[in-house]
This record gives structure tokens, sequence and C-alpha cells, in this order.
């Protein structure tokens, strides 16, 4: 196989502009036989190897502005992986430990309620824990669904709508055991955050999926169980056993989305701070 | 470069009828659209990479990898999903083509009944 020096310079400019995806390596090698092919055909039409690389690479367009297209979204958006949009994929691992904490907070209040009949300082130090936890494991939740709106080029109008609702759920998620208080705006929210997220087809859709169907998922279990009465109701009038199923549910896949999702976002490489200053940058460049 | 910004409006169309014809790899996607266009949509070349790869995560084209002369290859093939996408496309655009046409020409709106 001929060596085209043009050709290899430009796909090792193409390798550094392209380098935050994941998937950089393949395209890369897709661009690079696509030029070798493009210049073989005109070496074979009688073109020196010069010329024709010259004339293959300006048809090509510069590597700069194929990585800036790479990222650019239908809505004009810029999606790129970026410091803050790590820093969103930190915050996602957290969340999902604080998730887990809440329910060990609750799940052991309940086991001491239940062993000693009362509720006493030990229950209320437990669920004070558990209500703590869950306020900043619900506050970290939306910090993620803000970082995965970055880093799928933002979601307009209907985006910010959606973190929003989800927001009530934070700030309902104080009153921790009034569950639909908080869960409703939490699966309202997250349900259409995810629909519009699986929209731009950049995040991984499985976590996505899980995210979106985590509470609506949750209360679906809780409700049916409330609608048939499954288990008796404890002193204060709650069905403990829909309540911590419905729960169990939503707190499983909500961890099981974070993790995933906090995996994908730090395991991108940083661009730079801010999409505006890349595509600035490529502008100048 | 002609027609630069209508080829850019309709590039999904575009690449998902030159692929209906069967698998092809990406220079062979553009060297067939500008064969087919009678050299008239001739787009900058590395402008058709992210419209493959938006397509293939769409779900409407798939994609293998194979060597071709000890370099990697990808080739392209429309999906079940690809092909209803572009039947309605091919729908909204020759309703789209005939009103421009009859606005344009000056032809009358075909009769609907």
């Amino acid at each position: 196989m001929a060596s085209y020096e043009l050709i290899e310079q430009y796909v090792d400019r193409l390798r550094r502009d392209i380098s935050w995806r994941q998937d950089g390596d393949a395209i890369v090698d897709e661009v690079a036989d696509h030029l070798t092919t493009a210049v073989e055909h005109r070496v074979a039409a009688g073109t020196s190897a010069e010329v024709a690389q010259g004339e293959v690479l300006e048809r090509f367009g510069d590597s700069g502005d194929l990585a800036l297209e790479f990222a650019t979204t239908r809505r004009g958006g810029v999606a790129l992986p970026t410091q803050e949009t790590r820093t969103a994929g930190a915050f996602a691992f957290v969340s999902a430990v604080l998730w887990v904490a809440a329910t060990v907070g609750w799940v052991g209040a309940a086991a001491l309620d239940k062993a000693s009949g009362s509720w006493d300082t030990p229950e209320v130090v437990l669920f004070g824990v558990a209500t703590l936890s869950l306020v900043a494991a619900t506050a970290t939740f939306v910090i993620t669904m803000y970082g995965i709106g970055r880093r799928v080029g933002g979601l307009g109008v209907l985006g910010v709508v959606a973190v929003a609702i989800a927001s009530l759920g934070v700030l309902a998620s104080v009153m921790s055991w009034f569950l639909i208080g908080w869960q409703i705006p939490l699966a309202i929210g997250t349900a259409l955050f995810a629909i519009l997220v699986a929209r731009t087809s950049i995040a991984p859709r499985l976590p996505i999926i899980l995210m979106g169907s985590a509470w609506p998922s949750g209360l679906l279990v809780w409700g049916g169980l409330r609608l048939q009465e499954v288990g008796t109701p404890d002193q204060w009038g709650d069905y403990w056993i829909a309540s911590g199923l419905g729960g169990l549910v939503g707190v499983t896949l909500t961890v099981a989305a974070m993790v995933t999702l906090g995996r994908w976002l730090t395991g991108e490489e940083a661009v730079l701070t801010s999409p505006l200053d890349v595509r600035q940058s490529t502008m100048q460049g | 470069m002609r027609h630069k910004q209508q080829i850019r409006g309709h590039l999904d169309l575009l690449t998902l009828s030159v692929l209906a014809d069967g698998p092809l790899h990406g220079y062979a996607v553009i060297e067939r659209l500008r064969a087919r266009s009678g050299e008239v949509f001739d787009l900058p070349e590395g402008s058709m990479y992210p419209a493959l790869h938006r397509l293939e995560r769409s779900d409407l084209i798939t994609a293998e990898w194979s060597s071709v002369q000890g370099r990697r290859r990808k080739t392209y093939r429309l999906t079940d999903r690809g092909r209803r996408a572009l039947s309605a496309q091919r729908r909204d655009w020759e309703e789209f083509a005939t009103a421009v046409r009859s606005v344009v020409g000056g032809a009358p709106w075909p009769a609907t009944n």
C-alpha cells in the first residue's frame, strides 16, 4: 500500500481534533479509508500522488470543521464533553450513593420501629439521616440532569421545563414521608427529560430509559399495591409494603441509571471548559 | 460549492435514497450521490460522515467493518426502519416539490377530490 504523506498529516490532525469522541479512532479509520481510496482513484487515472492528495483534501474539507460538525446537533447546539459535563458525571456517582444511603436510613428506621413498637430517638435520627440523604440525592440527581442536557447540546424550552419539574421534587423531598409529593414531580420531570435526551441519539440509550422509567415505575408499583391494599397499614395509615416496594423499584432503577451515566460522563475527555469556546476557537482557527 | 444549503437540508433523504440501492461505504455514497445528480450535488465530502453517523445512531442505517487492502472499511446499509423513513420522507418531498413547482412554474395545484 502506497504512503501518502499529506493524507497522513491530515489524519493525524483529525485524530487530535476528534480525540474527545469515544469512537474517534473508528471515525479516523473511516476517513483515512475514504481519503486513500479517493487518492488511489485519481492516481490510477494518471494524476500525480501529490496533486491527487491536494485535490482530495480540498474536496474533503478542514479537519476542525469536520470535528465541529460531529459535535453540532440538529438544534444547532454543540454537544461536547466539557469539564462541566465531567463534573456532572461525578455528581451522578454521588447521587447513586446518596439514594442508597436514604434507602438504608428508611429501612433501618422502619425495622427499628417494628422491633421496638415505638418511634423514639434512634428511629428519628435514622429517619432524619434518610431525609437529608434523599434531599441531597434528588439535588445531585437534578445537577446530573443539567449536565446531561449540556452534554447533548441543550434541550430547549421543554428541557428547562423538565428540569424545573424535577426540581420541584427536590424541594418536596424535604417532606420525605410525603412520597407522592416528591415522587410525582420527579417522575414527570425525568420521564419528559429522558424522552428529549433519547431523541438526540447522543446519550447511551439504556441508562436514559432507566432514568426516565425509574419513578413512573415506582409510582405504578406503589399505586397498584396501594389500590389492592396489600399488607396492613402502620400507625400513620401508610401501607408500608406498597411504599417500600415502590420506593425500592424507583431507587434501584435510578441508582443503575446514575452509575451508568456517571461512567459515561466522566469517561469522556473534556474538550474545553465551554462549548461556546470550542465554537469560537474552531472558527478562529 | 453549488446548491450547498439545499443539499444540507435534504442530506438524510439523499443518503437514504442512495443506500436504498444496496450497501455502500462512505466514499461510494458520495460518488453515487454525485453521479446520480449529474455532478450537481457536490458538497464538502467530509460533511457526509456526521450525517452517516447520525443516521446510524437513529437506527435508520447500520454499518459493518471489513478489511480492504490493509485498511478498515465501514460499509453502511439501510435498516427496515430506514426504509420506512425513506418512504415517508419521499412522500413529504414529492408533496413539497409539487407545491414548489406549482408556484414557481405557475401550474395549478393538483386536484385532490
